[in-house]
């Protein structure tokens, strides 16, 4: 058994070596709320990964906030159950002027496998206009990422058709 | 009739495991074996309440009554486990439970366009006119965990007091979509019930199908399985570790886990696989891919010196989740609480006993009976291990003969696999080749039924911490 100084040394190496490098861009720092809107959760879960330090979503210009307040852009997973969408309503009323919407995987998207039902309205695509869509079921942490960077600089997203053509389409 | 020990009033056997009753048989049965055996599981139809219980020797008991102008006797009053099924039952089919423990709405919150969606005759709701659940202190999109769970609570001398939650906010209508499709046709859907079970969900259905239709399964491809059950228990154990370390300020530790678990997405997508393993297990052909054995390897060589890492590092954070949503030992079994949670809390029952070709020889029995936060990130480090040693089990003797029981076809099936989250159980009824009837049994149900009580004593910054700890995924209940 190691001694804990020399355990903590040893991690703490480790996870400077596996540090990932940021994807450097112009411009200001973007700050992200995320919503979950009724899904299988593995969207929300790959954010989760995303936010960890095995991704470097903050040294690439971005910051997770807490509030919708303080966010410019609104991440939303899940195909917006009836239930989510008067709480998804209050988060992007709550965004300060230059807000953004932002789909983050296929039910966020057009509901993926869950449409229009009793209790699911089939993702924003249906309710909104939005800035970006980021395709996948789940996109992988890496893939959000690069779609971030991509919409951020104003370009079309490489990941997939939707981002293509649903990048830069809504700024409120 | 007699099952294990416990004698079953007169009624007609419709599957292997299930039994019709009278509505007589069924009170009197609830009431004399309250003690014999536990209840995993309750649902209800427009036709048949059902019950589903393990008795000694962890065999499976459905026993069903019909529901007769809508009504049933509640199952609640004598195993408070069936709460949150008479509840949905009610929401989504429009039946009552007779003296239930608890009759109010689970799932319709006032959102939904119908009422009693699932029954014959669903009723057109006007929007705007549904019946709202009370509004949570803590909104569902906001807890520490990923999925939809509202928490309300009272603040007393700065801590929680009658703590509730809701799950209704996370309602798709998976069943609704299900009922009537082929078994392939519903495959994606399964697939992608729960987060917390990828793996665990589509292959209880799978195991339930096979049981139907009596199918028996090539011996790799039951071995491919089982390959696959470990990895994502892997997975799984590495992201609530994760986020247990990062509610409690561990922030090394947590950074330690979420590298092991990208490193190990990574290996997934190298050998062919999805990162998550989504859509790996198929219900025809193979599941995983054909090399799994260089896979397996891979994954003991990559993930093993980072578990070690992880254990060694771990044991300077424990005094952080001692105390921590402790769940107690007798809870665990009287809600029948499986997993992590229950395995942590002196509940030591593993449904991978039940799996045809399990190789008992890796399995430890690692247990513990603390029931907080810091006894289950151990044994879910204890369970990763154990997952390393059952998959280098597994590649030795792969495709190894194993004891198979012939069934007759009958229709009608009842699948468990054994996920990092508990176990998942599916009740099939198939009637010309579709899913007449689809039942599903995850883990949090019978938790959702104590969730309150264990949170109840903390103060309100402590919940993010206790929530993760217990590696809550509301979607494969919520469905």
């Amino acid at each position: 058994m190691q001694s804990a100084p020399l355990t903590m040394m040893l991690a703490f190496l480790d996870v400077q070596k596996w540090r990932p490098r940021p994807v450097r861009r112009q411009g200001r720092r973007i700050r992200l709320f995320t919503l979950e809107a009724g899904s299988c959760e593995g969207c929300a879960m790959e954010l989760v990964s995303l936010g960890s330090s095995a991704y470097p979503l903050e040294g690439s210009g971005f910051q997770r906030v807490q509030h919708p307040e303080d966010a410019d852009w609104l991440l939303v997973t899940g195909s917006v159950t009836r239930s989510c969408a008067g709480d998804l309503a209050s988060a992007w009323e709550a965004m300060p002027a230059g807000r953004s919407l932002v789909a983050v995987g296929d039910c966020a998207h057009d509901g993926g496998l869950w449409k229009n039902t009793y209790a699911t309205l089939g993702g924003l695509h249906a309710l909104s206009r939005v800035y970006g869509s980021i395709p996948g079921c789940p996109p992988s942490p890496a893939s959000i990422l690069q779609a971030l960077v991509e919409l951020a600089e104003g370009g079309s997203s490489p990941t997939g058709s939707h981002a293509s053509s649903a990048s830069r389409r809504s700024r409120q | 009739m007699t099952e294990g020990s416990v004698v079953l009033p007169e009624g007609e056997r419709v599957g292997l495991f299930h039994y019709r009753v009278t509505a007589e048989g069924w009170l009197h049965l609830l009431q004399q074996n309250v003690r014999l055996m536990s209840l995993l599981g309750f649902w209800a139809d427009e036709e048949w309440a059902t019950a589903l219980f393990l008795l000694q020797g962890e065999q499976p008991l459905l026993l069903s009554t019909a529901v007769v102008q809508g009504r049933y006797q509640a199952a609640s009053q004598y195993f408070p486990a069936a709460q949150w099924g008479e509840r949905m039952a009610r929401d989504l089919w429009g039946v009552e439970a007779w003296s239930a423990l608890d009759d109010s709405p689970a799932l319709d919150d006032g959102s939904w366009s119908l009422a009693a969606p699932l029954s014959a005759r669903p009723l057109p709701v006007s929007e705007g006119t549904g019946q709202p659940l009370p509004r949570c202190r803590i909104a569902p999109f906001r807890t520490a965990i990923p999925g939809l769970l509202g928490v309300d609570y009272v603040l007393a001398d700065g801590v929680m007091q009658q703590v509730e939650v809701q799950i209704a906010a996370g309602h798709r209508g998976v069943l609704s979509r299900l009922v009537g499709l082929t078994p392939q046709e519903a495959m994606p859907l399964v697939a992608r019930i729960s987060a917390g079970g990828f793996v665990a969900h589509p292959l209880a259905f799978v195991r339930a199908l096979e049981q139907a239709e009596n199918r028996q399964i090539d011996l790799r491809e039951r071995d491919r399985r089982l390959i696959l059950l470990e990895v994502e228990r892997l997975g799984l154990h590495l992201f609530d570790l994760a986020q247990t370390a990062h509610q409690a300020g561990a922030g090394l530790m947590a950074s330690l886990c979420d590298h092991a678990r990208e490193h190990l997405a990574g290996l997934c997508t190298a050998h062919g696989l999805s990162r998550r393993l989504t859509d790996s297990i198929r219900l025809e052909g193979s599941s995983g891919v054909d090399a799994m054995i260089p896979f397996v390897q891979a994954v003991v060589q990559g993930v093993a010196p980072r578990l070690e890492q992880i254990r060694q590092l771990a044991r300077l954070s424990d005094g952080r989740l001692k105390t921590i949503a402790t769940v107690p030992t007798e809870l665990a079994w009287d809600y029948a609480l499986g997993g992590v949670i229950g395995r942590a809390s002196g509940r030591y029952l593993d449904m991978r006993y039940m799996d045809e070709g399990v190789r008992t020889r890796a399995m430890g029995g690692a247990g513990r009976h603390e029931g907080d936060a810091w006894a289950r990130s151990r044994q879910r480090l204890a369970e990763s291990q154990e997952a390393l040693k059952i998959m280098e089990c597994i590649v030795a003797d792969y495709g190894a003969e194993s004891e198979r029981q012939a069934m007759p076809r009958t229709d009608e099936g009842l699948g468990v696999a054994e996920g990092a989250r508990g176990d998942v159980w599916y009740h099939v009824v198939l009637k010309e080749g579709r899913l007449a009837s689809v039942q599903i049994r995850d883990p949090l149900v019978p938790l959702l039924a104590v969730l309150g009580s264990v949170l109840e004593g903390h103060e309100p910054e402590q919940l993010g911490l206790a929530l993760v700890s217990l590696g809550l995924s509301p979607a494969g209940v919520a469905l």
